[in-house]
């Protein structure tokens, strides 16, 4: 069978009655989910899992990654007309699109944002079709230093570059191993760091931790806020479309927002939300009008919005192809792949093409009905801004004690799940990242595997790690990425000052 | 200390450089927040090193065994303590000027606090009482809170949540719920 007949075979699973409600209904999920505040992919996705456990994993695959996907779409309209975004990969549309709504816009505002997430996300699509192959052929030859090596750097990029301090994402991280190794030892049968508790024996699952710090502490967060802030709700006012000048002005910021998203997607690290920053900074950087973002530039819209989409695409390359996530809404969707018994890397293209084919074009299907429920449907689900905050949170913890009880059907998960709730509080109020938690949790037991095989391999002797090209590059890339997250800031700051002495040396010139 | 002395040390541009780091001036948030942080991550790194340390390795195990990706763990932790210390002391995580400023009088920690407790109650008597019954507990009490006292909307939703959950998951989903006290009854 052709490759070209394998990827049609995958089009012809996707769009098979069952396989197409469940994309609809991922889709649905995500646009709920992104358009609720308080409600981000990692935590729906979280949620959801343990409603999937006994479905085809095709379908639950396809239904998961649709909440993902569908979640950084619906996050759009909160952000727009709300002021308030649906998750962190929407803050930057904050800036220019509530103004936008304020000057009654909102319909434009929405309409490109749908637009260019349409268009991000097919292009990354399409990218994603055509560097997964490749890139999991590389990854056939690497063993297990080339696995630890690169773990290493998805693990300290995240860690690094996901929070405002290099060494607050650190102990996130280190949090997060440290707890991945309770449990037994699957090369020696030893129970270790369960204090005797025979429920800790099976490890600390993903998803309690997912549970606690994305959904519980959230909700904590939000009902301590719940007197204090009110939120006026804007209406979609103007056409749901854009005018001619309106299109000039933001095909190329779509075009370049793409291309941002999707290489900062592959990376791992920050996941969409650094690539939105970085497409918002470029396209303020290159418009004549630069001191008018932030008062509703269409722009400043439509670029973050494609970046955010493309970098979903672009997370799911390394996912897909190397089996390995670098945010941690990817950890958890890795994380629902492991439960669903099938294992993302590169041998999932070989072993399952009709899985990984039909999960691909899946998402093809997934973005037309995601532009469908985004543009002329948008107005149905903006009525979910008026459900109020009140009931919404407290039945967002009935669910999440459904969702965790479901795993192993015991009481003890619900306590594990309430303290990670606590972490997640206290990490939220000490800035500190929870993500590079959760990713840690993920990879883990790999983590600890790919470096106990090495070191079986090399009779204990650590030089392994340097003693292949594709280990130094990762160990470099590692360093790099440590050192970036270190002293970008750093010149930042120092660039500022320069720039406040120069306008004060300015002022002075002038009086 | 004549006066002469106090305005010069205050003025001195090298003692204000170097005041964070004898502790002359009042730490921002952030500052503090390292500086604990660093301390008890440097306890839990001691507190896993030793708990890998008096773990019983059998004989027949891989090259380095179950202790020493655990070693490797809490030697990056204690470093990672030293690179909160650092960043503490030298004050380098920006502060957030529109934070407000920490107070346990706030009524929102009071809030956030009411709010946990009923949740770890609500999970204590999941089993006992039954999701149902624990379930509609728990919603109405905050519902009635967080949405105006208004007690029968509060129950219905409360009520209405929990049955159509139940019927959703136990019956439709096989997702097993716990039946509590109406055992006997359903």
């Amino acid at each position: 069978m052709s490759n070209l007949d394998i990827a049609l075979n995958g089009f012809a699973l996707a769009m098979q009655p069952a396989n197409f409600f469940y994309i609809v209904l991922g889709c649905f999920l995500g646009t709920v989910v992104g358009i609720l505040p308080g409600l981000g992919p990692s935590a729906g996705m979280a949620l959801l899992i343990p409603v999937v456990f006994g479905m085809e994993p095709s379908s639950a695959l396809m239904m998961i990654a649709a909440i993902y996907y569908g979640a950084m779409y619906g996050g759009s309209a909160t952000s727009i007309l709300l002021n308030t975004p649906g998750e962190s990969s929407s803050v930057m549309t904050t800036l220019d699109g509530y103004q936008m709504a304020k000057r009654g816009r909102a319909g434009a505002a929405l309409a490109v944002a749908a637009i260019g997430s349409f268009i991000a996300g097919t292009i990354g699509i399409v990218l994603l079709s055509v560097l997964a192959r490749p890139l999991a052929q590389l990854a056939l030859q690497f063993g297990p230093p080339e696995y630890f090596t690169l773990m290493v750097f998805a693990m300290l990029s995240a860690a690094a570059l996901g929070g405002r301090s290099v060494a607050r994402g650190l102990l996130s991280l280190l949090l997060g191993l440290i707890i991945s190794t309770i449990g037994i030892d699957l090369q020696s049968g030893l129970p270790r760091f369960t204090g005797g508790q025979a429920q800790l024996l099976d490890g600390v699952d993903f998803i309690f931790a997912a549970v606690g710090l994305f959904a519980l502490s959230e909700v904590f967060v939000s009902l301590e806020n719940h007197f204090r802030t009110r939120v006026e709700v804007m209406r979609i006012q103007g056409k749901l479309w854009l005018t001619r000048e309106e299109w000039r002005r933001s095909v190329f910021p779509i075009l370049r927002g793409t291309g941002i998203g999707f290489i900062k997607g592959v990376l791992p690290g920050g996941g969409a939300t650094i690539a939105t920053m970085l497409s918002y900074s470029l396209e303020r950087a290159l418009s004549k009008d630069r001191r008018k973002f932030g008062t509703g530039m269409i722009e400043g819209v439509a670029g973050p919005e494609a970046a955010n989409n493309a970098a979903t695409a672009g997370s799911m390359v390394p996912l897909l192809a190397l089996g390995l996530p670098g945010s941690g809404a990817t950890a958890v969707l890795l994380g629902a792949f492991v439960i669903l018994g099938v294992q993302p890397g590169p041998l999932l293209m070989s072993q399952h093409p009709d899985l990984f084919w039909g999960l691909v074009n899946s998402m093809y299907i997934g973005n037309i009905v995601l532009f469908v429920m985004n543009l002329p449907l948008i107005f149905l689900f903006v009525q979910l801004l008026r459900v109020p905050t009140g009931i919404l949170f407290p039945l967002i913890i009935a669910i999440s004690s459904i969702g965790v009880f479901a795993v192993n059907g015991s009481a003890f998960d619900l306590y594990v799940v309430f303290g990670f709730g606590l972490l997640g509080y206290a990490f939220r109020k000490l800035d500190i990242p929870s993500a590079p938690l959760v990713l840690a949790l993920v990879l883990g037991g790999l983590m600890e595997q790919s470096f106990r095989q090495s070191m079986t391999i090399s009779g204990a002797e650590l030089s392994i790690f340097t003693s292949s090209g594709i280990a130094i590059f990762f160990l470099v890339l590692s360093m790099v990425a440590l050192l970036a997250a270190l002293l970008v800031p750093v010149y930042i700051k120092a660039r500022a000052k320069g720039d406040e002495i120069a306008g004060t040396l300015q002022q002075e010139g002038g009086t | 200390m004549p006066k002469s002395i106090v305005s010069w040390v205050s003025m001195s541009p090298t003692i204000k450089r170097w005041a964070p780091l004898a502790g002359v001036r009042r730490r921002g948030y952030q500052s503090r927040v390292s500086l604990v942080l660093a301390l008890l991550a440097a306890i839990l790194a001691v507190v896993y090193l030793h708990a890998a340390y008096v773990l019983k390795v059998p004989q027949l195990v891989d090259p380095v065994g179950p202790r020493a990706f655990p070693y490797l763990l809490g030697a990056a932790l204690l470093l990672c303590a030293m690179g909160l210390l650092l960043e503490g002391l030298l004050s380098s995580v920006p502060e957030d000027t529109a934070r407000e400023p920490f107070s346990w009088r706030d009524p929102r920690y009071l809030i956030a606090l009411g709010v946990m407790a009923w949740t770890l109650l609500y999970f204590l008597v999941f089993d006992l009482l039954g999701y149902f019954l624990a379930t509609t507990l728990f919603l109405f009490a905050l519902i009635q809170v967080f949405n105006g006292r208004r007690f029968w909307i509060s129950l219905a939703v409360s009520a209405g949540f929990s049955a159509l959950t139940f019927a959703l998951f136990d019956g439709y989903l096989d997702v097993f719920l716990p039946l509590g006290l109406l055992e006997g009854w359903l």
